[in-house]
């Protein structure tokens, strides 16, 4: 059952959610709706941009279970007995702190030639940052090492960098993409 | 999140259009400023305008030259644009193809009949995996059927013979699905119609084994 595909980030919900991979010349999204898988490649030779940001609603994710369940837990501590309520409480506490704990979730933005999508890549901003490096790296192998480096300490009014002109006869480096994690 | 993964949420950025942004640059999801990446230590930055907190990872655009050239006397054409020069030939059907139709799928080249055709086709070869944008699972539905019965038990009747077609029908579809899985979850859904005569026998005859009764 070998693969060509490497697993990277998962971000579930209720419906099922996506699963990243990347291989050797695309980055892959495998939606699952129901019984089916719904694939999108983002072809490595094609991105141009992944901007990822904080959920403006993630301390939602704390604030309602836990307000929640500690509403019940009083209810229970009041009607039916101290030690039930204590128990969800507990829960309760323990839920919002995990959330806190864990940090804002994600949203991503992924640009390629000619397309730019919303989508998931990450379910906590606290792996961005490295998902993103493996981003990186396989989309320098894809890309044979023609990038120079894009981002550079400027004012932000300024561009970057200019997009440079490659040929698309350009081969790809063949160095397999588990070599990069 | 967006509900179809086909989703576009804009296209184009060449000057003139109503997305053009400089070169090197994002557009900040927050206020749809323009807003340059930077090296900082962490990683993140701030957007100058809106103050969105943001990772960004840049990457220079490759562009494909896709200005077919118009033929010459007596020069190969495309196949669907006569009047353009011939740039690469369909490893699928042979067709000659020029620059604009000729589409690149990792090292293969075909045109956008053939291209289109896998697309529909995409069944579960292996060798096209390049085409492949969507997999049914059978093995979870067989998952599903072995016991879901349990919610609405007549249902069993037309719920097992349906979990042995799939099984025999797809028994290899799990390995051929672009990310191959075992088919372990044929056999589960066995388990699911099994386990409440294995419970009910277990229940009559170990009061009988154990009291020693024929």
């Amino acid at each position: 059952m070998q693969s060509a595909f490497l697993k990277i980030s998962r971000v579930g919900n209720l419906a099922g959610g996506i699963k990243w991979y990347l291989s050797e010349d695309c980055l892959l999204a495998a939606k699952r709706v129901m019984y089916t898988v719904e694939y999108r490649r983002f072809y490595l030779r094609d991105l141009e941009s992944i901007v990822v940001w904080p959920k403006r609603v993630w301390l939602l994710r704390a604030i309602i279970p836990g307000s929640l369940l500690l509403a019940l837990a009083a209810l229970l501590w009041q009607f039916a007995n101290s030690t039930t309520g204590a128990v969800f409480g507990v829960l309760g506490l323990v839920w919002a702190g995990v959330e806190l704990a864990l940090g804002p979730t994600a949203e991503a933005r992924i640009s390629t030639t000619g397309a730019t999508v919303d989508l998931p890549l990450v379910k906590r901003m606290r792996h961005a940052r490295k998902l993103l490096a493996k981003v990186d790296a396989a989309v320098r192998v894809a890309r044979g090492g023609a990038i120079e480096e894009p981002a550079v300490a400027m004012p932000a009014a300024q561009p970057a960098t200019a997009s440079t002109e490659i040929p698309s006869e350009a081969a790809p480096a063949a160095a397999p993409i588990r070599d990069l994690t | 999140m967006s509900l179809n993964l086909f989703t576009v949420t804009d296209s184009g950025s060449g000057i003139g259009s109503a997305n053009f942004r400089p070169a090197g640059t994002v557009v900040c999801p927050g206020c749809n400023g323009d807003v340059a990446p930077l090296e900082t230590a962490g990683g993140w930055q701030t957007c100058p305008f809106c103050e969105k907190r943001l990772h960004i990872r840049l990457w220079p655009a490759i562009r494909r030259n896709t200005n077919a050239v118009v033929a010459m006397a007596e020069q190969a054409t495309c196949f669907f644009h006569p009047d353009k020069a011939f740039q690469a030939c369909c490893q699928r059907c042979g067709r000659f193809v020029c620059a604009l139709c000729d589409l690149q799928l990792g090292a293969e080249h075909v045109c956008p009949t053939c291209f289109e055709r896998g697309r529909v086709n995409s069944g579960l070869n292996d060798g096209k995996a390049e085409w492949r944008h969507r997999d049914v699972l059978y093995d979870s539905i067989s998952l599903t059927l072995g016991w879901s019965w349990i919610i609405f038990w007549p249902v069993i009747v037309a719920a097992l013979p349906a979990a042995i077609i799939l099984h025999v029908k797809y028994r290899k579809a799990p390995r051929s699905y672009l990310i191959p899985r075992p088919g372990w979850r044929f056999w589960v859904a066995y388990l699911g119609f099994i386990w409440l005569p294995i419970l009910l026998t277990a229940l009559i005859l170990l009061p009988r084994l154990v009291g020693g009764r024929p």
